[in-house]
């Protein structure tokens, strides 16, 4: 077995294998760092983060040289918790033993681990290590680009780009001219990007941009005149640069529109901008612009940008309350009446009440009267109207997918688990939009649920290798103009916030489900546990809460998420201590755990991410955790006391379930998290006081749920539905289909 | 008001109202890193002022595209891979705008390709009306591309699973030997039109 197989067989967790090797070995180089190395990888892999950490820690103050050692040393440090160490491990090393393979291992490794602070401090090493390297000049400055080190760290990979022999093509300007940016050297830029024709879009913006902080209005003025008369570059910020150059020049204004000879929108909305920077009266312009897109979907998100005036907006006023009382309308008459009333909700003027029987052309308007009626709580009868009306718009225009989300946003208000599901995978939702929009499937424990969210996860392990893979080839290839990009996107969907929520409810739900992927997930948290227990863990949120309010009609975000948007780093960590005293049998490990649990949970910036259902039950469990996990402690009878005291569903229901509509997300949450809380105490806690609690417990909440409440609220909406303007069989089809996605839970 | 601007993979994070859409494929992050790391001035996108947007603009469509083939077989041409447009920027030639940009671009040097191609569903008559006006025509009937099972038989043809292989040839081809009459009546295999 060579040296790699070894680590191979730690990760994969072949230990008995792996220690039977490592022990051959050392026999045999019973010095050689690697392998002692290696075998303290191996405790730390295994759980034994004591020995590890000694072993480690013995290893490192013999300063090793290395790389193999080094790097397996820092993971083991990381891991551990201990970033001081991890940070030393190199950092001592290069300091002894200053050789370019070192060093490059140093710059490599914190690259690709997105350390960017190390990333900085390596590259600088490199460089002073062989400053006649246009290898390591030019890591040096990637790492500035990437990063934005000191200005006096900028200026020296600004001089040293000079005086390399790094082949001089768009990618290379592009580093030295952003560089020079940073540093405010506008002129320099200029210099430097003005004789390198021709300029590639990176480039261009680069060269234009640094012309307007330069103030170079002259040079300005004809690049953005070549840029849009000679080369058709019909760019909208170039016709505003352009416009602005002009008027600093003191260039007439006829002289400017007499330039302006197409037609085209952005030379119509040009014609605006230049009116009103000239503060001349831009009505003409604007009622030419409406002419030509009044039926245009952009039409009044172009216009938003302009104050219009009062005369104008008489005028559509007036046209508006035409097409109110008009009985038939042509289709660009309808396309045009839609636009106003776009325009109507922007200014927040006298909003149309359009009703479920208005056609399809007007079914944006039903959209928007609901996504308005939602500001408001709206009840479950309510929320079932929307959504056979969203139901029938969607069969009637299916390419029009704001109706698949909203009816996805619906189905998670109301608790039906199986239809979000389904409106999810209707929403053919893929690859990177599982990172922005998987927290809208909050869904009951089921087999089918937790293969889907395995699935998700399945993303995020393909997408980081594919990551590695050309963030190494761009580096590697100087692709300056993507490097910067890359690193942030790596860095953010590595430690994006989204997969850790994904990992805790897979956790959950395939702990309630007795199902065999839980070890594979404890594991992750758990050889990981200290880095992600740790204060200085990080994530990135890229969930996108904004995407279901740009539809035509532009609405003011509503709080339906409100609950997944204060779930944070902190909300994770929480879960993540809870789970790992869940899986853990190490009472030292458990104390550890259970100190850091009951720390955050008096702290307010980790209350705040919870609702008041999570705290309650988090606060159980610490009790639970107190009582099971670790050695009795003096206030065991109390913790024993509490406990019998709160698991009763009594409570529960008064201040939970009756508070929550039978048909809701919240109600089906709280049911989740009260057979959750059962089991787990019935598994942890042995205690007689306790176990009749938890007993009891279960008789109350199976009878409860024996009641079927929400086909009973679902029964009582059928009944006083109005079936006239959809269709009884639709209604009926509609009802039955939510009917047979309310199951109930078993006990 | 729609500014050109390079594609980013930081961009995939504010894509949804672009990419939700059911004509719009979702690929994996390999594929769009591979293209913007081999064909960077081939992969930009349409940009709107907005200023309640965080970022200070929305989307509003994007252009993926490369260069590849043989010179000397006259098959060195620039593809598109994908243009979308969001549905609030629809009817205004933006799509067309991006094809032509692209078109502009590889048309001269460093590219000079001689011709540009994409495939479109045999059954969309909507996009190759678009591309038609835009002056691409039917190069070739490829049988069975968006099939899930490999065709062996050219001659069986099926509007569900066939493109159309369609053209439009740049100034370098200066004689149109790129291009045909009657292509909608040649008929290829997948294989066939790999480069």
């Amino acid at each position: 077995m060579n040296d790699d197989d070894i680590i191979i067989a730690i990760e994969e967790r072949r230990f008995a294998l792996a220690k039977r090797e490592l022990d051959r070995k050392l026999k045999r180089f019973p010095t050689k760092s690697f392998y002692k190395a290696a075998s303290a990888f191996c405790a730390f892999t295994m759980g034994d983060a004591v020995k590890a950490t000694d072993d480690a820690t013995a290893l490192a103050k013999t300063i090793p040289s290395d790389p193999r050692t080094l790097k397996l040393l820092k993971t083991i440090f990381e891991g551990v918790g201990k970033q001081r160490d991890a940070i030393d491990v190199y950092a001592n090393a290069v300091r002894k033993y200053p050789n370019a393979e070192l060093l490059e291992t140093w710059y490599d490794d914190s690259f690709m681990a997105f350390d960017t602070p190390l990333m900085l401090n390596s590259a600088k090493a490199l460089y002073l290590f062989s400053k006649s390297s246009a290898d390591y000049v030019s890591k040096f400055a990637m790492a500035q680009l990437i990063a934005g080190g000191s200005a006096e760290d900028i200026s020296l990979a600004v001089l040293a780009l000079h005086d390399c022999d790094l082949e001089r093509d768009s990618h290379f300007y592009f580093l030295v001219g952003l560089l020079h940016s940073q540093l405010d050297e506008h002129s320099k830029v200029i210099a430097l990007l003005n004789p390198y024709l021709p300029r590639n879009l990176d480039l261009t913006i680069l060269y234009l941009d640094s012309l307007k902080k330069n103030l170079d209005w002259q040079d300005l003025f004809e690049e953005c005149s070549r840029l849009i008369f000679e080369q058709n570059f019909d760019d909208y910020d170039s016709w505003k640069l352009l416009v602005t150059a002009a008027f600093k020049l003191g260039k007439p204004k006829d002289e400017l529109a007499s330039l302006i000879t197409q037609s085209s929108r952005n030379a119509l909305l040009a014609t605006i901008y230049m009116n009103v920077t000239y503060g001349d009266d831009p009505l003409e312009s604007i009622e030419a612009y409406y002419e030509a897109f009044k039926t245009k979907p952009c039409c009044f998100a172009d216009l938003s940008a302009f104050e219009l005036p009062e005369k104008f907006v008489q005028v559509l006023m007036n046209k508006r309350d035409l097409f109110k009382n008009h009985s038939k309308l042509t289709e660009e008459d309808i396309a045009e009446y839609r636009n106003l009333e776009v325009y109507c909700s922007q200014v927040k003027a006298d909003p149309l009440q359009t009703s479920i029987e208005s056609n399809l052309e007007l079914s944006d308007f039903a959209l928007r009267d609901i996504v308005q009626s939602l500001n408001t709580k709206v009840a479950s009868p309510g929320l079932i109207k929307y959504v056979m009306c969203l139901e029938s718009l969607s069969q009637k225009d299916p390419e029009n997918f704001w109706f698949k989300s909203w009816l996805l946003n619906l189905y998670n208000m109301l608790g039906i688990s199986p239809l979000v599901s389904a409106n999810y995978k209707d929403l053919k939702i893929k690859m990177i939009q599982h990172d922005t929009i998987s927290y809208k499937l909050s869904l009951d424990p089921s087999l089918a649920n937790l293969k889907q969210l395995i699935d998700i996860y399945r993303f995020y392990l393909t997408s980081d290798a594919e990551v590695n893979h050309f963030l190494s080839k761009a580096k590697a290839e100087g692709l300056y103009t993507q490097i910067k990009d890359l690193y942030q996107f790596g860095q953010k969907l590595q430690f994006s916030l989204s997969k850790h929520l994904l990992i805790a409810k897979i956790l959950k739900m395939s702990r309630m489900l007795n199902n065999d992927n839980y070890s594979y997930f404890v594991n992750i948290i758990n050889t990981n546990k200290w880095k992600y227990l740790s204060d200085n863990f990080e994530t990135f949120d890229n969930r996108d809460f904004e995407v279901d309010y740009n539809f035509q009609f532009k609405i003011a975000r509503l709080e339906l998420f409100a609950g997944e948007m204060s779930q944070t780093t902190k909300y994770v960590q929480l879960l993540y201590a809870k789970e790992l005293l869940l899986s853990s049998n190490d009472e030292d490990l458990n104390l550890k755990l259970v100190k850091l649990f009951e720390k955050w949970l008096s702290q307010k910036s980790y209350r705040s991410t919870l609702s008041d259902l999570e705290l309650q039950v988090l606060k159980i469990h610490l009790a639970l955790f107190k009582v099971c996990k670790i050695a009795p402690t003096k206030d065991r009878t109390d913790q024993l006391n509490f406990l019998v005291k709160q698991l009763d569903f009594g409570k529960f229901k008064k201040s939970f379930l009756d508070q929550a509509d039978p048909l809701s997300k919240r109600y089906r949450e709280t049911i989740t998290e009260l057979v959750e809380l059962k089991r787990n105490s019935r598994a942890l806690c042995k205690e007689s006081r306790v176990v009749s609690a938890v007993k009891q417990f279960k008789t109350d909440l199976r009878g409860f749920l024996e009641e079927d409440t929400p086909k009973k609220a679902l029964k009582e909406i059928k009944t006083s539905f109005d079936k006239t303007h959809l269709g009884e069989s639709f209604v009926e089809q509609q009802f039955k289909r939510i009917e047979d996605s309310l199951h109930t839970f078993d006990v | 008001m729609t500014s050109i601007k390079p594609f980013k993979m930081e961009d995939l994070f504010h894509l949804n109202t672009v990419n939700l859409d059911p004509f719009t494929e979702n690929f994996n992050p390999l594929f769009y890193l591979s293209y913007l790391c081999d064909w960077p001035d081939l992969f930009f996108k349409s940009v709107e002022e907005d200023a309640s947007s965080p970022t200070g603009h929305q989307i509003s469509g994007y252009m993926m595209g490369k260069t590849e083939g043989s010179l000397l077989k006259k098959e060195w041409h620039t593809h598109i891979t994908a243009v979308t447009v969001s549905r609030n920027y629809r009817r205004i030639h933006l799509a067309s705008d991006l094809c032509s940009r692209l078109e502009n671009i590889t048309a001269v040097a460093p590219h000079e390709t001689l011709f540009v191609d994409l495939f479109v569903k045999v059954t969309n008559t909507t996009a190759r009306i678009l591309y038609e006006k835009l002056g691409y025509s039917v190069y070739r009937r490829v049988v069975g591309y968006y099939g899930s099972t490999y065709p062996t038989d050219r001659n069986k043809l099926s509007d569900d699973d066939d493109a159309f292989d369609m053209r439009k040839s740049l100034p370098r081809d200066v004689d149109n030997e790129t291009v045909r009459k009657n292509g909608e009546k040649v008929y290829v295999l997948p294989a066939e039109v790999a480069f």
